[in-house]
């Protein structure tokens, strides 16, 4: 079926819409955290580089360095976990980890300070004052993060299919319209876009065993797919790494044929996918 | 059963989802057709009315309430629509003109670039370039305009209840989505809602004959509670709050009133004298 990303402001109440959607959907519900955890099989500099780029706060240019592997590892693990559909994901931005597909459903949900301020209160035991200091804090964080990230601002209601406002509508009407959705038609992943995600999956694969390697992780190499084929984008290369970056390459199940060229593509090839998304819509 | 406000850009689809949202539910589907409506009601030249709600508001103009009275008059005729509920509004500003009606469900439309040139050079004779001009224009009169007028940031997305992005989703697909959205028992029309409809329809038809009244000098608010209905604000002289009563005493459907109004000079309240009309 589909697969759905929501992207929440602090403290939304949007916790308890997720688990209601994935008890009436039976999706998978699929955390931030889930995919931390899997970047661990990758050793300690990855689980360092997801730990210090989540945790920093401030002087964003000190961490620019680890931007990227963040990124692929991210988006890795993220791949690897809804290659089978069926899943709600929740964490930082996670949709603009992956390019738009059609069978991608991207939800932001709004809640009003109302709302909000009284969760805060009683989650953080705190006054009122506090409390709205603390959302004011924390959104002004993740739109700064998302904002170095991706270079996208998080609020823009463009980047989702829908934004839902809880202020009006309850949970179990959310809840419902957000199951109609899934479960249409239109939504159900072809086979054509399994293999698309199929071949995003084995070009993140790629990407992340580059990005992993000592030997090749300041390398910035992107990987992509084309009629079978692995087509790596990156710096110019002496013979003796270029053999070392085939050589890692070759060794990711699937990557049978894997060719090289100097040159960068457009950044993480997400407007490459755009555009090739816009084609497709109907006019 | 509900009331349905579509907001959106220029060429941005709105239009279309509002008359495929009417048609599937049998409700009414009303755009400047309200402006004609205000205009014959409380006697407002068309033009003076489908300038306030979509021109950009001028540099001196923070110094005259002339627009917010034709604003009033939209909001009246509205709201009076919205009294027989099944209804689907795409005029410009609808969320804001309905605030304070009970269970308005507030849609938001959004598209790209590619999408609204593509649906303006069809339907009109004008480049490409032209017409990135002409929606680039609209949609800053309309940011200036709801900032001057409400104080909010017209893409806002807080401001509504549902944003839907017609790049991802066709209009058959986000027409289905708020059809199914109406259909919930929260939209349900009930009888604190008919109270609470017909409250917004007096207050507001008091407010428009208030604003049209060139005898009165004043900013008067007005709410109704079952035919109770309180007056506050500022007139200028104690012979405005004698006007401001009479008008309302007049009305069908007043059964008392509550004058709260002050006199703006003397700042005394302005039923202190005995009010014998």
């Amino acid at each position: 079926m589909a697969v759905l990303f929501i992207s929440r402001g602090t403290v939304s109440g949007v916790q308890i819409l997720i688990n209601r959607l994935c008890e009436v959907t039976g999706f998978r519900c699929l955390s931030r955290e889930d995919l931390v955890k899997e970047i661990s099989r990758h050793g300690d500099w990855a689980t360092t580089v997801v730990e210090q780029l989540s945790k920093s706060t401030s002087a964003y240019d000190h961490f620019s360095r680890i931007r990227r592997p963040y990124i692929v590892l991210m988006r890795q693990a993220l791949l690897e976990k809804i290659r089978e559909d069926n899943v709600v994901y929740y964490g930082f931005s996670g949709h603009l980890l992956v390019p738009r597909l059609k069978h991608f459903v991207r939800v932001r949900i709004i809640a009003p300070l109302s709302l909000r301020i009284p969760m805060t209160m009683e989650r953080l035991k705190c006054d009122e004052e506090s409390a709205r200091e603390y959302i004011r804090s924390s959104d002004d964080y993740q739109v700064r993060w998302a904002r170095f990230m991706y270079g996208r601002d998080i609020r823009d209601s463009a980047l989702y299919d829908l934004n839902i406002n809880l202020g009006h509508l309850s949970i179990e009407v959310i809840c419902d319209v957000l199951k109609h959705i899934l479960i249409e038609e239109d939504l159900r992943a072809s086979t054509e876009l399994k293999a698309q995600v199929e071949q995003l999956f084995l070009a993140a694969n790629i990407e992340a065993a580059l990005v992993v390697d000592p030997r090749t992780r300041e390398l910035e190499i992107d990987a992509r797919i084309e009629d079978g084929c692995v087509h790596l984008n990156g710096p110019y290369l002496e013979d003796a790494n270029l053999e070392v970056v085939m050589g890692i390459a070759r060794s990711v199940d699937g990557a049978a044929k894997v060719e090289y060229s100097p040159g960068y593509a457009s950044q993480y090839r997400l407007e490459e996918h755009e555009e090739k998304y816009r084609s497709q819509l109907p006019v | 059963m509900a009331i349905i406000t579509i907001s959106r850009g220029t060429f941005s689809g709105g239009q279309s989802l509002a008359e495929c949202i009417a048609q599937k539910l049998g409700y009414r589907c009303l755009g400047r057709e309200v402006l004609v409506e205000a205009a014959r009601q409380y006697g407002v030249p068309y033009d003076k009315l489908a300038e306030a709600l979509t021109k950009k508001p001028g540099i001196l103009e923070y110094l005259t309430k002339e627009r917010k009275h034709y604003l009033t008059c939209i909001r009246a005729a509205l709201c009076k629509e919205a009294k027989d509920d099944n209804l689907v509004y795409h005029g410009h500003a609808g969320h804001l003109l309905l605030r304070g009606v009970p269970d308005v469900l507030r849609v938001r439309v959004v598209a790209n670039m590619e999408f609204r040139i593509r649906a303006l050079t069809d339907h009109h004779n004008v480049s490409k370039e032209q017409a990135v001009q002409y929606i680039k224009k609209m949609d800053e009169e309309r940011i200036r305009w709801t900032r001057f007028l409400y104080h909010e940031d017209w893409q806002d997305p807080a401001l509504y209840d549902v944003v839907i992005n017609l790049d991802s989703m066709n209009i058959s697909g986000a027409c289905e989505t708020v059809c199914h959205l109406v259909d919930m028992e929260q939209f349900k029309t009930t009888s604190l809602w008919r109270k609470a409809m017909d409250d917004a329809v007096l207050s507001s038809h008091l407010m428009a004959l208030l604003a049209t009244n060139k005898s009165i000098s004043g900013e008067v608010e007005i709410k109704a509670d079952g035919g109770v209905v309180t007056i506050s604000g500022t007139v200028e002289s104690l012979s405005d709050a004698d006007r401001v009563r009479m008008v309302v005493r007049n009305e069908p459907g007043v059964r008392e009133i509550d004058s709260q109004m002050r006199v703006r000079l003397a700042g005394i309240p302005a039923n202190a004298i005995p009010w014998e009309g």
